[in-house]
């Protein structure tokens, strides 16, 4: 038995990482949390399949990792699916950095986007039209910001409040005082299509035309928030806030200014997030204000899960945004691989099953960074056997 | 049965990432006896008792507890065991009467309901014997602190623990207290029990225990029966080296007047009332005044309000002849514009040019042109005044007044208070933490883990938490990690700060003393006229102890003022040139250390005994001593 435990070791040596090298580095080691999180997740939506219908649940799980890359048109959509949610995945990742949690983002990609669509149909630039979502997203998060730093308002509270308000405002003033020749005939609680020159320029590449330049800017931006988050002096005291509030007190960071000022950097991310949404070049979405639905915008949301993915990287929200619009993208081939595929009640939860798991990815961050410095990985999972070896011995 | 090992630790190993906290450590501990462990921070102890009492599991080595082999894994297994603690820092629930802590946990029942009655007379008995003097009904928030201990060894007692482990139990109490404390510690070893006692204090040591296991760098060095020993010896044996015991200091050099603090009222949001009743006193240049007083008496306001870390309510702190170059250099290079203002205006800017680009169209390049001219005649404007007065220069270049507040019914903006001159006294009740700092003050917090450090920033970024954005580390907001780094390795070096990884290592990893360490480095580096030390040595060894308070001294003799707070009479005695004992929010007495004893510093520190005429003494800011 000992000769086979210690042959199966050897098989997998190369798999076990020492712990101290893992934790050497906390982005490696956040990486490595991340990528278990999301294939634990993958392992329990399999699970899921195997219960529903076993026999499809091979293929299923083939389908839901696969279907994003398969076809030039498919990898297309990801990535266009994917560049607004790096900027609300990002919104919610700064504002994490001061221990801030800013759910008014989805009100923020709201009121953007409504702005941004306005001025596009007033016949602007699509740069200019990226500006303005940026800036009403900003001041947006304004409010929520001045109300915490100022009044002590808790940031969650005012943040869902402003959403219904700007979601309530937005129905008001389409039906009121929006132009009519910017509405639609047909559906008049509906914005026209984002005109030609406001929509952002395709890069070109064949076959991937709604590749827009928006991703270029969204790797940008990425790198200028990681700078101004590890490079600055205002990142510098917006860590040490967020990691321990009274001693940035006592060294005399301004608060009410971090508080401020990260709380309307994250809403003018979140209002990018709003004129991208609506603005891909090819036939972009429509914008919808009816008052009576009653729902919010989903894409604030999933900028939640996106950052809690990536555990609050800016760099990382790229890729965890990815992995989202993948698997989000392959319900509807899940829909359809055989005569015996699941119906919509069942991918929705297989979907939820696999980024429910994925999000838990800083508790596996938290395991790896208690590993001890002896122990490899592998040893850490095999380490209670040894122990007993040991004492059956010794007795 | 004299000589049975109630406890035995052999070979105990335990490594944490880059340290190897113990190495190799046996003890014993007898039946009946009194077992000091003693050593410098970091030298393992706390690792030691924590594996002791469940809170690690130790990478080698085996525990006998009663002659078998046991292994604790958590601290329910050390009570079922009768091993019991009392912590550094009580673990008691505040809004509970004593008798409800005694009994939480194990609580007596009677059909499945709560019956403290049932214990009642058991615990009174278990008073009674070993002259404890405790109110059970009292809540423990209303319980000086000499009490609190005594539920927390009741505790132990109730739960009939034989071994009984005491962390630094001495460090916040009077003494009086631990007078106290020794007698009840000697005769529950009489009565059988056995106790592990962790101290740095060598006199407590000397007095009361039987045996010493002195430990070194996680390493133990053996042990010695405390008879065949000398405190010399065992300073000598902890550290490495011959530590000087009692501090030799010149004599204080009077000068001018550093910070005068008048009327001084501070009102505690959290407690709701009024903890510090108008102080008055002054600290000189090159002294070192000392405030003494058992914790809770308002010490911790009074620093706070001197910092800026509470409001004042009223009264005056001023911080005389501001004008080293050094601090106004500092302060220039931040900005001065109030930032909120600016940031509207931009903003303000950004939405006009919304608006005027929906409303007329696309046309948005006129905009741009309008506001171009616009601001170049403002420029020139601004131009054309700063030309005239470079030529009328004798005229404008007249001398800044001394700033003054205003009287208090008048309202002061933030900025013209924030942007008074640098020369001359400054009024620093109403002015921000930064602006305090970069006026001549530093401060070594009491709370090193809330205020002093980010436990999770690394060595570097906490050597530099209060001047990151001094121009030597940072260019344009960006920060230089190499400036940094080379700082925090010169200080490293000069303060004498062990951790794992150097500059890298992350604060959270090191040992308590060296944490303080690296405060008191960062503070004393900056070399200003008024350095404010809560506490400064709290929880240190006895080496470091010497080498901080020689670094004070230091800054003292190079004509600094230095306001120490502290809660143990041996420094207070050891450092200070004036002692003012605070009681209750007022400060009940001025002493010479020379021509006082700490009986009667005690005596005063306990409110029994008042200066008469205290109040116009400090406020004439005589130095006239009872």
């Amino acid at each position: 038995m000992n000769k086979f435990i210690s042959g199966v070791k050897a098989a997998f040596r190369p798999l076990a990482i020492g712990a101290h090298s893992i934790n050497k580095r906390e982005w490696f080691r956040n990486l490595l949390a991340s990528v278990i999180s999301i294939l634990l997740g993958l392992l329990f939506g399999f699970l899921v399949m195997l219960c529903v219908k076993p026999q499809s649940a091979f293929p299923g799980l083939w389908t839901l990792i696969s279907t994003g890359f398969s076809s030039a048109a498919d990898f297309n959509r990801v990535i266009y699916k994917a560049t607004p949610m790096i900027f609300s995945g990002m919104a919610i990742a700064f504002a994490f950095k001061l221990n801030l949690f800013n759910i008014g983002v989805t009100g923020q990609v709201t009121i953007g986007a409504f702005s941004s669509l306005l001025c596009g149909l007033g016949g602007a630039n699509w740069f200019v039209c990226l500006l303005v979502g940026m800036i009403s997203g900003a001041v947006a998060g304004f409010i929520p910001g001045f109300l915490k730093a100022k009044f002590g308002v808790n940031e969650v509270l005012s943040g869902i409040m402003l959403n219904w308000t700007i979601y309530y405002i937005i129905g008001l003033a389409g039906r009121m005082w929006v132009p009519r020749e910017f509405k639609d005939r047909i559906n008049p609680s509906e914005l026209l299509m984002m005109p030609e020159a406001g929509r952002m320029p395709s890069l070109g590449i064949p076959d991937m035309q709604q590749i827009s330049a928006g991703l270029i800017i969204a790797v940008i931006v990425v790198i200028i928030i990681f700078v101004i988050l590890n490079k600055t002096n205002f990142g510098f005291e917006l860590q040490m806030t967020g990691k321990n509030q009274y001693a940035s007190q006592y060294s005399g960071v301004n608060q009410t200014k971090s508080i401020i000022l990260a709380l309307t950097i994250s809403g003018a991310l979140a209002g990018i997030c709003g004129y991208m949404l609506y603005s891909e070049p090819g036939s972009p979405t429509k914008f919808l204000w009816d008052s009576s639905s009653n729902t919010l915008l989903n894409d604030g949301f999933n900028g939640i899960s996106v950052s809690l993915i990536a555990q609050n990287s800016p760099i990382g929200c790229i890729f965890s945004s990815i992995v989202l619009t993948v698997i989000d993208g392959a319900q509807n081939s899940l829909k359809t691989i055989s005569e015996n595929a699941y119906n919509t009640h069942y991918t929705e939860l297989i979907k939820s099953v696999v980024i429910y798991i994925a999000a838990l990815s800083s508790f596996f961050s938290m395991a790896l960074r208690s590993l001890n410095d002896k122990n490899d990985l592998l040893s850490y999972f095999t380490r209670d056997k040894k122990k007993k070896v040991a004492t059956k011995e010794g007795k | 049965m004299e000589n049975e090992n109630v406890i035995e630790l052999r070979h105990i190993s335990k490594s944490f990432p880059g340290i190897k906290a113990n190495d190799d450590i046996s003890l014993t501990l007898r039946k009946g006896e009194i077992h000091a462990l003693l050593g410098e921070n970091g030298a393992g102890k706390s690792t030691l008792m924590s594996i002791l009492f469940g809170l690690y599991e130790p990478d080698e080595g085996q525990i006998f507890v009663n002659g078998k082999e046991e292994k604790i894994k958590n601290p329910n297994d050390a009570n079922r065991l009768g091993i019991g603690m009392v912590h550094q820092h009580f673990k008691l629930v505040e809004v509970f009467t004593a008798l409800q802590n005694i009994i939480l946990g194990a609580e007596p029942t009677k059909f499945g309901f709560l019956a403290p009655k049932k214990v009642r007379a058991s615990i009174d008995a278990l008073c009674k014997k070993f002259n404890f003097k405790v109110n059970l009904d009292e809540k423990i928030d209303n319980m000086p602190v000499g009490e609190q201990q005594k539920v927390e060894i009741l505790k132990m007692l109730y739960r009939q623990n034989d071994i009984l482990i005491f962390d630094e139990p001495t460090a916040v109490l009077t003494p009086q207290e631990i007078n106290e404390l020794m007698n009840s510690m000697r005769e529950l070893a009489k009565e059988g029990k056995s106790i592990l006692f962790i101290s740095h204090k060598l006199n407590e040591i000397m007095e009361v225990s039987d045996r010493v296991t002195v430990l070194q760098r996680g390493k133990c060095l053996g042990t010695l029966k405390t008879k065949d020993t000398n405190p010399q010896e065992l300073s000598r044996l902890m550290v490495g080296r011959d530590v000087e015991l009692k501090i030799s200091k010149s004599e204080p050099k009077n000068g001018k007047e550093i910070l005068t603090v008048k009327n001084l009222k501070v009102f505690n949001y959290e407690k709701k009332k009024e903890t510090i009743h108008g102080i008055n006193f002054n600290v000189r240049a090159g002294e070192i005044v000392c405030i003494a007083g058992i914790e809770g008496n308002g010490q911790t306001d009074l620093i706070y309000a001197l910092t800026g870390l509470e409001r004042v309510k009223s009264g005056e702190i001023i911080l005389h002849n501001v004008n080293s170059e050094r601090y106004t250099k500092k302060v220039n290079s931040i900005k001065k514009e109030n930032w909120l203002k600016k940031f509207f205006r931009y903003i303000g800017i950004g939405l006009g040019f919304i608006w005027y680009h929906i409303k007329f169209g696309c046309s948005f390049a006129w905009y741009y042109v309008k506001l171009a001219f616009k601001y170049l005649g403002y420029l020139i404007k601004k131009l054309s005044y700063l030309l005239v007065k470079s030529i009328k220069k004798d005229k404008c270049n007249k001398e800044k007044p001394v700033f003054e507040v205003e009287p208090r019914n008048k309202y002061v903006s933030y900025f013209e208070v924030e942007n008074q001159p640098l020369l001359g006294d400054v009024h620093l009740e109403r002015i921000s933490i930064r602006a305090r700092n970069n006026r001549g003050l530093s401060h070594i917090p009491e709370d090193r883990h809330k205020h002093g450090l980010v436990l999770d920033f690394n060595l570097r970024d906490n050597l530099v938490l209060d001047k990151y954005f001094d121009s030597h580390f940072q260019k344009f907001g960006f920060i230089n990690n190499k400036a940094r780094e080379k700082y925090a390795d010169e200080l490293i070096e000069k303060y004498d700060i062990r951790s794992g990884k150097g500059n890298k290592s992350l604060v959270r990893s090191m040992s308590g003393g060296n944490q303080q360490k690296a405060i008191v480095a960062r503070e004393l580096e900056r070399e200003t006229p008024l350095l404010i030390a809560v506490q400064p040595t709290r929880g240190l060894d006895v080496g470091a102890i010497e080498a901080i308070h020689k670094h004070i001294l230091s800054s003292r003799d190079s004509g600094n003022a230095v306001l120490l707070v502290s809660l143990e009479l041996e420094e207070v005695m050891n450092l200070a040139d004036r002692i003012l004992v605070m009681y209750n929010g007022d400060i009940v007495g001025q002493f010479d250390p020379k021509n006082v004893t700490t009986d009667e510093l005690g005596l005063y520190m306990s409110g029994a005994k008042k200066q008469a005429n205290i109040k116009a003494v400090l406020k004439e800011g005589e130095m006239i001593y009872e």
